[in-house]
């Protein structure tokens, strides 16, 4: 043979043969598919050893463990408590809570301090917020519940830069915009006997002072030209409430049960839950007893029913609401625009815009079924219905405005978080982005 | 004229066509059919990855990165078969693992005394810290004896779900091999409970707060009262071992030269799934594992654990589970496509199941459960590679168990409703059977072999388990071949023997070794070939191999120490 061949053959074994280790074994790094033979087939070595040999040559090659940046980033969210810290600021004793505060305030922050939020027999926190639609609030309340009674007192003020959308008259535009600042001090007790059923009375004095939107800046109040509506000076109030309600939906309720019973710009709103089971049926007496204007006083009744129906381990729910509201005046007095009842907005009628529209009575009929998709979503399919009027005897299910659409909901244990719902209307589509549920 | 000159040709190109020749002779020995097969120790039973080492440091693992590690990125190698696997397709002792009540039966006894060594903790309880880690409540203990235990607490709403669950949970996975903490239910009075002065916790804005009397009362306070008005708890012993955080199901720890094969190619995790899907343990993370390294006279070596079963059958820490667990994982993108264009109504047919109204089992039922259906939390790595093999080795443990004795680990749960138990013990059976019927054909269903005394090979009919209606098919007769180990290559055949009541005659032959292919009537494709080497006078079994698909064409292979160390 050539030498050249004898050379190459001998540098291509080299190649071919694992390396020998340094106990004159073949190497570890050996794969166990190579033949560990003698020339009559005989195996020499065992499973064994490979195994331990695999190993020593490890140790050669052993390293500290090293995070790659996206778990060193995530790490250091989780060392740092940052997503507890979140939840703490939302249910802690010092809260801020993301959210809107009623239709058309957009979304805004409320910054609160709840020194006894673990007890449940005394109740006192400090709440302030504001929105980019300029809504403000300041929110006092304290209470205390013993056994099946509870108390609460509160002094709230707040600044809503309100739409009034319906024409009054022909000559009217067709928008007109106010501010409204209320402030209302009072309290009232409640009966709980049992977790289903709640009453509660109490009273209340209202100060509402609606302005021009320019008046944040200074301007003088003017009534809408041609307006039926005349008594819209301020007003003030001797406001005598009284509430039952049985609720049996399936809600997980955060807050005090005060918190709930405060008295609200929307009788009968509870921060919407995601209930996917139960039944919900209210009804609220509201007397507004005028106190400026000797005979211009209002009574107002709501009430409300809510369905849920659900099936497959609540994947599947059927929702229903219904709400009417009848508001009366005494000695034919003039009810404020912002007493009256209102349709339209992302929790009313979904196809039109807030405040669309105003009447002495309302009544609202909503159906959704929603579906979860995923264990943190739910899509849904609505159609809205409902009227405002000025003639009791309209009360029924003729001439309805109606609207229809869909959303999506993301889902927190609490309830929805976020709401985004796109629906149609003969005024056109709204896509609402909102937090909470409708109802 | 003008001619091109010829292009210059590089000195080593002439060297190509050696090259050729050399691959041909010098690199033979690296073609898989030269493969030697088995070596003199095979089957091996104990994988050396105890050797002594130094002690690696300390790895945490975020919660959330484990879920975005193997919820969104695309982690481990995925495919192939399992790696650390003996000749005979069984999992060898280890740092991981120990063979138990399946290769050697546990008596009852010994089941329901599972990893405890000693007696039960021995009050009074001296409280040293509060459990800040995991979902449920809880708070640290040293007993009478120094002994340092974690007691983990039930839920008011969900008095016994949480404890009876790990309690079960650590028996079973104690009985299948796995290292688990020793855990079991105590009861104890308030006055059990002793406060240590200067000790503190910290709240949950981060401040230390003192663990006295007042928080241990706040503590219990929050707990269901047993039915005496004393307390119950789950005692978790603090393991042996310096902690070195859980371990993944992917890749290996670079600190640790025995962990030679790949998580995802292990086949006790690859397997592990099956396990899962019996109790339902869809918390099956990487979050609830734990390394410690042992100490030993030589160093030490990293021993690896399973923790937390808090969160196996109906419940969790939180409270039921919700109907998803153990039918979706946390992100399912083509479940929820389904149900969106369905409004709801296609993807996911366990939304029907009715679990039943018993508080401490929460949602855990066995009519709609789907064993190869089942899913954990998130797209576990090692789930992911299971295989018919790894599935096999897994169903047939689960099988392995008797009603008496999984009636006997219900009971470590101590529920005090004869009728959560009943529940329990009902449909973890129902849920075993399932698990028979969908794994142990794999091969034909044939496992234990084993050499009588007369010499013939004998085996257990694994679908002759009353989880199977009808009789199991009658077995093919075996096909025999020699068996060459150095190239891995089966010889012509040398005859059938027909296969009577579990076993077969050997045929007389002068090889090394011998391949016996075993088969059912009517089902040609599931067979499994049984290797024997002679042994003296007699034979010796030395590997198994499973096919679905008829007779494999590559040699069989079954160790793989990873090619790139």
């Amino acid at each position: 043979m050539h030498p050249f061949y004898l050379i190459l053959l001998l540098c291509g074994s080299l190649v071919a043969t694992p390396p020998a280790s340094a106990d004159g074994q073949t190497g570890a790094q050996s794969s166990p598919a190579v033949a560990d033979t003698t020339a009559n087939g005989k195996p020499t070595r065992s499973r064994a050893a490979q195994l331990r040999e695999a190993r020593q040559a490890q140790y050669h090659e052993v390293k500290p463990v090293e995070r790659g940046s996206l778990e060193s980033a995530v790490i250091w969210v989780e060392d740092r408590n940052v997503l507890q810290t979140l939840g703490v600021v939302t249910e802690g004793t010092y809260r801020v809570n993301l959210g809107g505060f009623r239709t058309g305030s957009g979304t805004g922050l409320r910054a609160g301090f709840y020194p006894f939020y673990a007890r449940d027999d005394v109740d006192f926190s400090v709440t302030l917020g504001g929105t980019v639609s300029g809504y403000w609030l300041l929110n006092t309340a304290g209470g205390v519940r013993q056994g099946p009674f509870f108390a609460q007192g509160y002094v709230n003020y707040r600044l809503r830069p309100e739409e009034f959308l319906q024409p009054i008259t022909e000559d009217q535009p067709e928008t007109l915009e106010y501010d409204i600042r209320d402030l209302f001090a009072g309290g009232f007790i409640g009966l709980q006997p049992h977790p289903s059923v709640a009453f509660v009375a109490g009273a209340s004095y209202e100060v509402n002072e609606p302005s021009r939107q320019s008046s944040l800046l200074g301007g003088a109040f003017e009534p809408p030209p041609g307006a039926r509506l005349s008594a819209l000076g301020t007003t003030r109030y001797a406001h005598y409430n009284a509430r039952l309600e049985w609720d049996r939906r399936d809600v997980r309720r955060l807050g005090s049960i005060g918190d709930r019973f405060t008295p609200n710009v929307d009788p009968l709103t509870d921060r919407p839950h995601h209930p996917r089971s139960g039944q919900m049926v209210a009804i609220a007496y509201d007397r507004f007893q005028d106190v400026t204007r000797d005979n211009a006083h209002v009574n107002q009744v709501t009430g409300e029913a809510q369905q849920y129906l659900s099936f497959f381990n609540n994947y599947h729910t059927v929702a229903l609401r219904h709400r009417s509201v009848y508001t009366a005046a005494e000695n034919a007095a003039d009810i404020p625009f912002y007493q009256l009842p209102h349709l339209g907005g992302p929790y009313t009628l979904r196809g039109f815009e807030p405040f669309r529209f105003r009447g002495r009575h309302a009544v609202l009929f909503n159906a959704e079924y929603r579906w979860r998709i995923w264990h943190f979503a739910d899509l849904a399919l609505f159609a809205d219905a409902g009227k405002v009027f000025d003639d009791i005897g309209a009360w029924g299910f003729t001439n309805l405005d109606t609207s229809w659409g869909g959303g999506l909901r993301i889902v927190a244990p609490a309830g929805v978080m976020l709401r985004f719902d796109v629906a149609r209307s003969t005024e056109g589509t709204n896509v609402i982005l909102s937090f909470g549920n409708p109802f | 004229m003008c001619k091109t000159p010829p292009r210059p040709v590089h000195r080593w190109c002439i060297l190509l066509p050696w090259l050729g020749l050399l691959l041909l002779f010098g690199g033979m020995d690296a073609s898989p059919a030269r493969a030697q097969v088995f070596y003199p120790d095979d089957p091996v039973v104990v994988d050396p990855d105890r050797q002594p080492i130094e002690a690696p440091s300390e790895r945490a693992l975020s919660d959330y990165y484990d879920y975005v590690e193997n919820g969104i990125l695309d982690v481990g190698e995925s495919g192939g078969r399992a790696q650390n696997i003996n000749t005979l397709g069984e999992v060898p002792r280890s740092s991981w693992y120990t063979p138990r009540h399946y290769y050697e039966r546990l008596s009852i006894n010994e089941l329901k005394q599972g990893p405890r060594q000693g007696s039960a903790p021995e009050p009074p309880f001296r409280v040293v810290d509060d459990k800040s880690e995991g979902k449920g409540g809880g708070f640290w203990v040293e007993d009478a004896r120094g002994d340092r235990y974690l007691f983990k607490v039930d839920q008011k709403a969900t008095p016994e779900m949480g404890t009876g669950a790990e309690a079960i949970g650590t028996h079973l996975f104690h009985a299948l091999g796995y290292h688990v903490p020793q855990n079991s239910v105590v009861f104890f009075e308030r006055s059990d409970l002793q406060a240590v002065e200067g000790v503190t916790y910290q709240d949950a804005r981060g401040r230390a707060q003192p663990l006295d009397a007042a928080r241990i009362d706040a503590l219990l306070e929050l707990m269901p009262l047993t039915p005496s008005g004393g307390y119950r708890a789950l005692a978790s012993k603090f393991l042996e071992g310096q902690p070195l955080g859980p371990f993944r199901y992917h890749g290996t720890r670079p600190d640790d030269p025995n962990d030679l094969f790949p998580h995802e190619h292990r086949r006790e995790l690859r397997g592990l799934r099956v396990f899962a899907a019996w109790i339902n343990h869809d918390d099956s993370r990487s979050v609830n594992s734990f390394d410690a390294f042992i100490e030993t006279d030589e160093g030490g070596y990293v021993r690896h654990h399973l923790i937390d079963f808090g969160t196996i059958l109906g419940g969790s820490p939180l409270g039921p589970k919700e109907p998803w667990a153990g039918n979706e994982y946390i992100l399912d993108a083509g479940t929820i496509v389904k149900s969106v264009v369905s409004l709801g109504f296609a993807g996911r047919p366990w939304r029907r199941a009715d679990p039943p109204d018993i508080p401490a089992v929460g949602h855990f039922e066995a009519t709609h459960f789907d064993p190869t259906r089942w899913r954990p939390q998130y797209r576990n790595p090692a789930f992911r590679n299971m295989d018919a093999d790894d599935a096999f080795w897994a169903a047939k443990q689960v099988a392995h168990f008797t009603d008496e004795e999984i009636r006997a680990l219900v009971e470590t749960g101590r529920y005090t409703d004869p009728e959560t138990a009943r529940y329990l013990t009902e449909t973890l059976i129902t849920r075993r059977d399932k698990i028979a019927r969908a794994y142990l054909g794999h091969g034909g269903g044939f496992d234990r072999f084993r050499i009588t005394d007369d010499g013939r090979l004998a085996f257990d009919d694994m679908l002759d388990h009353p989880a199977f209606d009808a009789d199991p098919a009658t077995v093919a007769p075996v096909d025999w071949y020699p068996f060459r180990n150095a190239t891995g290559e089966r010889g012509d055949t040398i005859g059938a023997r027909s296969a009577e009541a579990g076993a077969v005659a050997v045929p007389e032959a002068s090889e090394e070794y011998l391949v016996g292919v075993l088969r059912r009537m009517g089902a040609r494709d599931h067979r499994t070939e049984v290797y024997l080497r002679q042994a003296g006078e007699t034979w010796e079994v030395v590997g198994v191999r499973r096919s679905a698909s008829g007779t494999p064409s590559a040699p069989p292979v079954w160790t793989q120490i990873p090619v790139e160390l």
